[in-house]
């Protein structure tokens, strides 16, 4: 052994031991805090604790959107290497989730880094996979969005994106920040993997939990105005419909539908327009529903009166070029008449009345043109002309519902504003927003934006309705045990531009019970192909709508609903509205366009102008009553109900002034 | 001597214990932790044996035992365990081990037994030299394509400081050492997780390296404490294995860490007394040869968890965990100290005798 060669080495040794002694003091002193300060910053990695969605309710509490906590297997097949812990596993998937265990070895020999075994297994069977640990078998916490009644208020409630994070559309989106709540925070010592170590409670804070909001919307109703839209489609062989329900004291919106619908919980199979809320997304033009709003203008600006008589001209009139047309033909009719049976001739010649300001001033005071400001995404404003633009024609066309569109949610707060004392409402959707432990962050109540007509008007325009659905178009919207009123429209659809001959929007708009609105709700159907018209298909559903609802919920109807109590509230109705007549009359004659002198007052005749005395028999008393009044005759009526018999028998020449005695009975006479 | 015998043994206990703890604390695993004491326990059964084992037998058998270790690897070859993609362990069923942990202690004995059998001839290529290389190259190759690169550079340098010590030519030396230098350069480039390691040590840190510089960073002056590691089971992948002076130096601090460098190079010295007052050149340069191997694990195990030296997988002897390499150096403590006190007996001996 070299001593020289065994120094050397020595010498070497000693020199690399303090090389590494320099480069320790280095590390551990010289540099201890910022190593210090790394350790500390990836050891109390905060980790982000998701906050729990909020829930959306109906009005009652019943839940319509929850968020469900749902477990995720991922494999890393880098730590899953041996066949016999793939073996394990699979067998164990299958045993657990019932597939083969074919299936699950496949995926466990595939040449990915990380493999989803299980995607969003429910709670049970994560707690089947509790005690199973296998090193690279990873658990994730998934949330899902959940729907429990599917299609139900779906465009109302929306939907949220694929992680079930954020909202997308409806209420999910348009309250996504109160849902999301707020995110908490967990100070996690950990390692490398991710297995947590240890958690520090000083730093950590908890998650505030979303939200939850109550709609104004009712299930019940909703589930209703559903199934009957759905029914409605398929007898009518329509192609979607629409329905829209409000509360007309408070603008609460009781239910909005749209069929065909979507389920939310599988919101990719359905098409764009599918989940789109046509309700208030989609314009279309009124028809004649835009009538009872122009009647209500002539009566505010005292410009007609109602047992006015206008000549309709058969059903057939030619003015400044343009051809109007009666679907029910009428030579004459009195200013009522024209509302029930809804004659485009008659409203047309009114509305030469009313000067193109104030025509605009109340259409936009009722609301359109402009959005209503719901708590719901994509609303369209509609289309108002302003009097600059009217063409000749113009103001005669928007009296009957065209060159003027509108969203359902328009019309149905503009008709909730004309029969609940002509106060317009903010129609709103939330009823009040809580959070988890139950305290009211925010209450929504009726919000008035303006008042556009009086009490008296909206007090008339509701028996002129209650007419309609009594005696006029909308008869197939009558009950016999409640009081109904409404009006029809039916429009020809715009399709490219033209005016389509096949394709109509068909709608109803209706309310209930008739002497204390509850409830307004539009009926439209697009394109019916059996039966074109609002009365023949939105009418019919409408009452359908009505009768369930009353069947289910008989708080709506504040008296007990049965035929008699009808008869009378419908008998004091006209009779009043006859007394209406006998007054003074209220008409400035100054205001009546004299290019329309057709329009004359008359006192002799029927609606349909009979020439001798009618057969009353079978008749209601306040039809008898107000039809005696308008030949000019005295009555004396006796009883209540039908009419079953009178004392100028039918056929008989009418001499005015005569006295005509009326028996009546609530007992129905067939013969 | 008796006095440098008992600082010896202390400072490997010591070590040992400190392993133990560290085991323990870096794992957090009792069934880790009972086989490291298992290994322990095994490690101090073989000390005894060989302490009292006189190693002037082994000139004997060197031969012999070091051609069947090479067999042994050969073996491992085919039925060996693999492992994180090297074939590296042989298992008894209850038992496994690394035969490149065995070649490595044997190879170190064969040569001492070598070049004292060649004496002078050493000096000649041909006729001495020659066959030092032969062995070296022989268990190299067999360590080097299981692969196992870093035992592998470990022979290789343990084996040419022994032939330099022995008397090997430099001129002998360079040609040869500089041929084995490009041959691992060689392997380590055709290697590609050697080939990794080296890029990412010349061009960056690998995740270990940045994790256990940040453990013996945190540790401070005097650490955090036996068992507050947080580094430990966290972020240091396998720190109860090659990366455990990491733990060591989050735990104990600069002092402790410096502490243990300081009694590797006690050791060494102690070693190398040994081996001058020993009066054969079997017994020098296997005390040498042992001490030498001990003090160079250490040396590249800490440099390596202080990020400079390439990662390699060699173990830091007595602390980490590790059955074969426990017993192996404990054993090579035990040939030292045999070396030691037959020596000692001899001198005594010889002093009667005078």
């Amino acid at each position: 052994m070299s001593r020289t060669r065994v120094l050397i080495i020595l010498l070497v040794i000693f020199i690399s031991f303090g090389a590494l002694a320099a480069k320790l003091f280095e590390i551990q002193i010289v540099n201890h805090n910022k190593f210090v300060y790394s350790a500390k910053r990836q050891q109390d990695k905060p980790s982000s604790v998701k906050a729990e969605r909020g829930l959306i309710k109906d009005r009652d509490g019943m839940v319509l959107s929850y968020t469900r906590d749902d477990y995720s297997y991922y494999a890393h097949l880098n730590q899953i290497k041996s066949e016999k812990a793939k073996t394990k596993v699979a067998e164990k998937f299958s045993e657990v989730f019932g597939k083969s265990k074919k299936h699950y070895l496949r995926l466990l020999n595939s040449k990915k880094k990380v493999v989803c075994l299980e995607k969003k297994a429910s709670k049970e069977k994560a707690i089947m996979l509790r005690e199973f640990i296998v090193e690279g078998l990873k658990e994730i916490t998934d949330f899902t969005r959940i729907y429990p009644y599917k299609n139900l208020a779906a465009h109302t409630i929306g939907y949220v994106d694929k992680n079930n994070k954020n909202g997308v559309d409806g209420i999910e989106k348009y309250f996504d920040a109160e849902l999301q709540g707020e995110d908490g925070f967990l100070f996690i010592e950990r390692d490398v993997i991710g297995r947590t170590v240890t958690i520090n409670d000083e730093k950590s804070y908890p998650s505030i939990p979303g939200n939850d909001i109550y709609l104004t919307i009712k299930k019940n109703y909703q589930l209703i105005l559903d199934d009957e839209l759905s029914k409605g489609i398929k007898e009518y062989e329509a192609n979607s419909a629409i329905g829209v329900m409000m509360d007309p004291n408070t603008g609460e919106i009781l239910a909005i539908s749209n069929v065909p619908s979507f389920d939310p919980n599988k919101y990719n199979n359905f098409t764009s327009w599918q989940r789109k809320n046509r309700a208030l997304t989609d314009t279309y033009e009124p028809g004649s529903t835009i009538k009872s709003i122009v009647i209500a203008m002539l009566l505010e600006e005292k410009l007609a009166r109602s047992g006015e008589w206008i000549d309709t001209e058969n059903g057939v009139f030619r003015r400044r070029g343009a051809l109007i047309r009666d679907t029910h033909k009428f030579e004459r009719l009195t200013v009522r008449g024209v509302l029930e049976q809804s004659s485009n001739v008659g409203i047309s010649k009114l509305s030469d009345r009313i000067p193109e300001d104030t025509f605009y001033k109340y259409l936009r005071n009722f609301g359109f043109g402009n959005k209503t400001e719901i708590e719901l995404l994509g609303e369209a404003s509609g289309r108002l002309k302003k009097p600059n633009d009217y063409s000749r024609v113009s103001k005669s066309s928007m009296s009957y519902g065209y060159e003027i569109s509108v969203t359902p949610i328009q019309l149905a707060a503009a008709y909730a504003a004309l029969i609940n004392g002509g106060n317009l409402l903010r129609p709103y959707i939330v009823k009040k927003i809580t959070d988890r432990e139950n305290n009211t962050i925010l209450e929504n109540s009726a919000f008035k934006l303006r008042s556009v007509i009086s009490n008296a008007t909206s007090e008339k325009l509701k028996q002129f309705m209650v007419g309609v659905v009594e005696e006029g178009t909308g008869r197939n919207a009558r009950l016999d045990d409640i009081l109904i009123g409404g009006k029809t429209g039916t429009t020809k659809k715009l399709v490219d531009g033209k005016y389509s001959s096949k394709n109509y929007n068909s709608s109803f708009i209706g309310f209930f019970p008739a002497e204390n609105p509850q409830l307004v709700c539009l009926i439209l159907f697009d394109s019916p192909k059996i039966g074109k018209y609002g009365s023949q298909v939105a009418a019919p559903v409408f009452k359908n709508i009505v009768s369930r609802i009353v069947e289910s919920d008989v708080q709506i109807l504040k008296s007990k609903k049965n035929k008699e109590t009808k008869t009378k509230l419908l008998d004091e109705l006209f009779t009043e509205m006859n007394k209406d007549q006998t007054e003074q009359s209220l008409l400035k004659t100054s205001n009546i366009n004299s290019a329309t002198g057709d329009d004359r007052i008359a006192h002799n005749g029927d609606h349909r102008l009979p020439l001798s005395m009618p057969n009353l028999k079978n008749k209601s008393k306040r039809y008898a009553l107000n039809l005696l009044y308008e030949l000019g005759l005295k009555a004396d009526i006796e009883g209540s109900g039908r009419v079953v018999s009178q004392s100028i028998k039918p056929g008989t020449k009418i001499k005015a002034g005569a006295l005509c005695r009326i028996e009546c009975s609530s007992t129905i006479n067939i013969n | 001597m008796k006095i440098l015998t008992k600082i010896l043994i202390a400072t490997v206990l010591l070590l040992i214990v400190v392993g133990s703890i560290l085991v323990y604390s870096a794992s957090g695993d009792m069934t880790l932790f009972r086989s490291h004491i298992a290994n322990v326990v095994f490690a101090l059964i073989a000390f005894f044996v060989f302490l009292v084992m006189p190693y002037e037998y082994y000139r004997g058998v060197t031969k012999y035992a070091l051609m069947g270790v090479i067999v042994l690897l050969a073996a491992t070859l085919f039925i060996g365990i693999e492992k994180n993609g090297a074939t590296r362990w042989i298992s008894l069923g209850f038992f496994s081990f690394q035969p490149s942990e065995i070649a490595k202690f044997l190879l170190v004995i064969h040569l001492a037994n070598l070049i004292e059998s060649k004496g002078e001839l050493i000096g000649d290529f041909k006729k001495g030299y020659v066959f030092a290389i032969t062995w070296i190259v022989m268990v190299a190759f067999f360590v080097v394509i299981q692969p196992n690169v870093s035992t592998t550079i470990i022979i290789t340098i343990v084996s040419f400081t022994i032939l330099y010590v022995g008397g090997a030519k430099l001129k002998h030396l360079f040609v040869t050492a500089g041929s084995a230098a490009a041959l691992v350069a060689i392997a380590a480039a055709l290697l590609p997780h050697a080939r990794y390691r080296l890029d990412k040590f010349l061009f960056g840190e690998t995740l270990q390296v940045t994790q256990a510089k940040i453990a013996l960073g945190s540790g401070g002056l005097t650490g955090l404490g036996f068992g507050h590691s947080r580094q430990s089971d966290l972020f240091v992948p396998y720190p109860y294995g090659d990366f455990i002076y990491s733990i060591l130096g989050e735990e104990l601090g600069f002092i402790g860490a410096l502490t243990v460098l300081f009694l590797y190079l006690t050791i060494f010295v102690i070693c190398l007394i040994i081996a001058k007052r020993s009066t054969d050149t079997f017994g020098q340069l296997t005390a040498f040869g042992l001490g030498f191997m001990i003090v160079i694990s250490a040396f590249i195990n800490a440099g390596v968890v202080m990020g400079v030296l390439p990662t390699t997988g060699i173990t830091l002897p007595f602390i980490s965990f590790g059955g074969t390499s426990l017993i192996v150096f404990s054993v090579s403590i035990a040939v030292v100290l045999n070396i030691a006190v037959r020596n000692n007996k001899r001198r005594e001996l010889n002093l009667a005798r005078a």
